[in-house]
């Protein structure tokens, strides 16, 4: 049996360097290794104790020049020393695998580890910009991105995320603002618009701020064009409404213009008659024909009498005098605001109603008043005064008090000293006081 | 003697009326007002018994909604609505209201004052239909009394929203009412329909 020395000078020193070389090996993995699993640390470990384990005995067994072998003390050295010489061979080779092995696959653990380098290089080519830090405001990671929109917006680089958080509503170059505490948007020198975001996180127990910043520069281009959109169709709505007006107006125009073509026909009709009858060329009745002229001379008649323009407070006079009413108005009516005449026309009506009906009046006083806010109007007669103080409200009062508050007016109705009828209606916004 | 009033904003034809009045041996014209704003007032103390009364009077007064106050005070007064207007809900807003006879000014074939006789010796008439009208590819016959009702609305210029608070429907069933008329009439877009339906006096808002 032949163990490890009965093998020649040059093999014992080419079998003792292999197994320093691998216990170098393992020793270096070890130290190098960040975060190993478990297999790969065990086996680094096992692997140089196993390699010691030949080494030392071998080593110690072997030294140069020592031509008397002195057998190892420890019972287990001495099994591998005197192990036969192939056996040891064979062990050494697996033992030479298993550590190439196992550092060709640490190796590869290592090129794939994501490193704090790693990381850094990853952030600074994403697109956003984003900013860790502590509460504090203190920086703890910054990509190139935020960096640069940081430079572009407040000019100075960041150091304080606090304070870059609190220049952003600040800063004047387009600084967009919105009510929301974690959000800020500021468009930059070269119109395009970013949006930063503010989150608290918690990472292993520690609080940290995170913060993000994205182009929304056709998220803003698009709602700007949303909102020209709203205006122009608030803008055609508006048109439409007068549009409808209008042709009320040109309808009327055309009509007119259509008598006045059956006008002229009919005269036409009536000279081609008149004629024929007085050159003899046909026969026709006298008195038809008489009337026709009667008819045409009595619209030419009226036609040159002057038209008149309407006026509101004629239209009330009027009718108060066909009822025997006088009519007293102070103030003057908001001829311009059709939806307000008519408002106190209905109110008008109740009242001469009321008057001739109930309080047999001879008179009523009208005051118009244009006001700041609104338009008022109060009505009361010489007439009876009502029975009771309080007065109960009858079809004609709560439709005008319904129309009234339909359009954002107000109504009040008292019967002492004397029965008046208070109508307000508010101006539109918007317009002149 | 019959007495009349007439409430008419449009020189032509009021002229017109008071002119056959006057003739009329009939007929004696009591009072002639260009404006519904008033009509009720003159009924009263005034012995009127019949009123020739225009829809689209002056400073936006319906005559419709005066005639529907005077059937309610005075019931015996006569009223023949006389109108060029070819809205779709008047014919029946008229004989909803109790109004007597009813009268196209330029379509009606019977001459006015030939109706005034037949109105006063207790006879009702009124035009069968409201004249059909042309609206894009359709008939104004052709959509239902809902899509009217909101066709006009949508003369307005107001919003979806609006019209559906004020006629008590839902947004959506206002858009699909829009929607299914802009399928018949073949126009592309709401605003061509509201101001096709306008100026083809379909609809009128106000009056």
């Amino acid at each position: 049996m032949t163990g490890f020395p009965a093998l020649p000078l040059a093999a014992r020193a080419v079998i003792l360097s292999l197994l320093l070389v691998v216990f170098l090996i393992q020793f270096f993995c070890l130290a190098m290794m960040r975060r190993p699993t478990l297999l790969q640390g065990m086996l680094a470990l096992l692997l140089a104790a196993a390699d010691l384990l030949f080494l030392l005995p071998l080593l110690g067994g072997s030294a140069p020049g020592a031509t008397e072998m002195r057998p190892p003390r420890a019972p287990v050295f001495h099994e591998i020393y005197s192990m036969p010489w192939v056996l040891l061979i064979v062990l050494l080779a697996l033992l030479t695998a298993l550590s190439v092995w196992n550092v060709v696959s640490l190796r590869s653990r290592m090129r794939h580890a994501i490193t704090p380098a790693a990381i850094q290089e990853t952030l600074n080519n994403m697109p956003m910009g984003l900013c860790f830090c502590l509460p504090s405001g203190q920086l703890l990671l910054v990509n190139r991105k935020m960096e640069s929109l940081c430079q572009s917006i407040t000019g100075e680089g960041l150091l304080s995320a606090r304070r870059f958080w609190s220049l952003l509503s600040e800063r004047g170059s387009g600084a967009l603002t919105d009510e929301r505490e974690w959000i800020r948007s500021a468009r930059l020198p070269d119109g395009s618009v970013w949006t930063f975001t503010r989150e608290q996180l918690t990472v292993r127990g520690t609080t940290v701020i995170q913060m993000v910043a994205t182009d929304t520069t056709q998220l803003h281009q698009a709602g700007l064009e949303l909102q020209e959109r709203n205006r122009q169709l608030i803008e055609m709505n508006r048109r439409l409404r007068s549009h409808s007006e209008n042709v009320t107006a040109l309808t009327r125009a055309e009509e007119i213009l259509a008598a006045k073509v059956r006008i002229h026909d009919e005269l036409g009709q009536t000279l081609l008659i008149s004629r024929a009858y007085l050159t003899g060329a046909a026969a026709a009745e006298p008195a038809q024909l008489l009337d026709m002229w009667r008819q045409n001379v009595a619209l030419f008649y009226q036609k040159a009498r002057p038209q008149t323009t309407l006026d509101p407070v004629r239209q009330i006079e009027d009718a108060a005098r066909a009822v025997g009413i006088r009519i007293v108005m102070e103030g003057t009516l908001p001829r311009d605001e059709p939806s307000v005449l008519r408002l106190f026309f209905a109110a008008a009506r109740e009242c001469l109603t009321n008057a001739v009906r109930h309080a047999n009046a001879s008179e009523i006083t009208i005051r118009f008043q244009t006001r700041p806010l609104d338009y008022l109007a109060v009505f009361t007669n010489n007439g009876v005064l009502p029975e009771t103080d309080a007065i109960v409200e009858g079809g004609g009062l709560s439709g005008l008090r319904r129309q009234v508050e339909k359009a954002g007016g107000s109504m009040a109705v008292s019967a002492r000293p004397v029965f008046a009828l208070k109508v307000s209606i508010p101006k539109e916004r918007g317009a002149e006081p | 003697m019959i007495n009349v009033m007439v409430v008419e904003d449009q020189a032509m034809p009021r002229q017109l009326f008071e002119l056959l009045i006057r003739q009329s041996p009939k007929y004696n014209l009591l009072f002639s007002i260009e404006t519904a704003a008033m009509a009720e007032v003159y009924c009263m103390k005034n012995p009127v018994d019949l009123i020739l009364m225009d829809i689209c009077t002056a400073m936006g007064e319906s005559g419709l909604e005066a005639a529907e106050r005077i059937k309610r005070q005075f019931p015996h007064i006569k009223i023949i609505i006389v109108t060029s207007m070819p809205e779709f809900s008047y014919i029946e807003r008229a004989k909803a209201a109790g109004v007597e006879s009813f009268w196209y000014k330029e379509i009606s074939k019977e001459p006015i004052l030939d109706l005034m006789d037949r109105t006063m010796a207790g006879e009702s008439i009124y035009p069968d239909r409201t004249p059909e009208l042309k609206l894009g590819r359709a008939s104004s016959y052709d959509f239902t009394a809902r899509e009217l009702i909101v066709l006009r609305e949508l003369t307005s210029g107001d919003s979806d929203t609006e019209i559906a608070q004020r006629l008590n429907m839902s947004v959506w069933t206002v858009r699909s009412h829009i929607r299914h008329m802009l399928g018949k009439t073949g126009f592309e877009s709401r605003t061509r329909l509201a101001v096709a339906a306008r100026e083809s006096g379909l609809v009128i808002l106000g009056y």
